[in-house]
């Protein structure tokens, strides 16, 4: 996965690196973000150690401005603190990817929604396990 | 009757079969067929791009006719045209074509 890169990709690139990387997925996704009107889905897979997110992935829909929002989120979010991830929203994804017309920004939500889940269930799993 | 066009191959299909054909016999409303969508594959996005004189045509004359016009997705993207397409043009898969046809379903859809 690529670590920490912000300077806008394309739609064509991005899907050309989802394509050419190895993948990881976690046994259970730990965030999910649907949207059934258009029968959208994106899983997100989160590891975080340290306080830090050491892998992240994501399995979605074939779409293409989806894949490329999802992986504009592996490598916005991948190597940064849990904290500062969490910052992370659907306008730093748009601003991410260059190209994509407006009607199809709404996939760049639907991955932050995952995100955010899947930090939210990563916080709750924090908070319960006993070192945490 | 009521058709959709899907322009799938190159070539010639853009420039001499809409451009002369379709297009012209839609302008005089003497195509003989309701057009109800276009779909355009590869280089034949390039018509839907802004500034492009047939495309200018194109999209006058599919917004007095309801006309669907949408662009293949991944074409337009390894095109970096996605977002320099005329205004009410827009660009999907298949799932978005066909969304958009149960509206106004084609009798015949005609592959060039």
């Amino acid at each position: 996965m690529g670590c920490c890169q912000t300077a806008p990709q394309t739609v064509g690139d991005l899907l050309q690196a989802a394509l050419a990387r190895p993948r990881w997925r976690a046994p259970a996704p730990a965030g999910c973000a649907e949207e059934p009107t258009q029968n959208l889905r994106v899983e997100v897979y989160l590891e975080a150690e340290a306080g830090r997110i050491r892998r992240l992935d994501y399995r979605c829909t074939t779409c293409a401005s989806l894949i490329a929002y999802c992986e504009a989120l592996v490598r916005l979010a991948c190597c940064r603190s849990v904290a500062e991830a969490a910052e992370l929203d659907a306008t730093d994804l748009i601003r991410s990817v260059g190209g994509v017309p407006g009607h199809r920004h709404d996939r760049a939500h639907l991955a932050a929604a995952a995100f955010r889940q899947a930090l939210a269930q990563h916080q709750l799993h924090e908070e319960r396990s006993p070192s945490g | 009757m009521r058709v959709a066009y899907i322009f799938a191959t190159t070539g010639h299909t853009v420039s001499y079969k809409l451009g002369r054909m379709i297009l012209p016999q839609l302008e005089e409303g003497r195509h003989g067929a309701q057009v109800v969508a276009m779909f355009f594959f590869e280089d034949n996005n390039y018509i839907l791009r802004r500034g492009d004189p047939l495309g200018e045509r194109l999209v006058k004359v599919a917004r007095e006719n309801n006309i669907l016009l949408m662009g293949c997705d991944q074409c337009c993207y390894e095109r970096d045209i996605a977002d320099k397409l005329f205004d009410g043009v827009r660009i999907g898969c298949f799932p978005d074509l066909y969304r958009a046809l149960e509206q106004s379903p084609p009798d015949q859809v005609i592959t060039l």
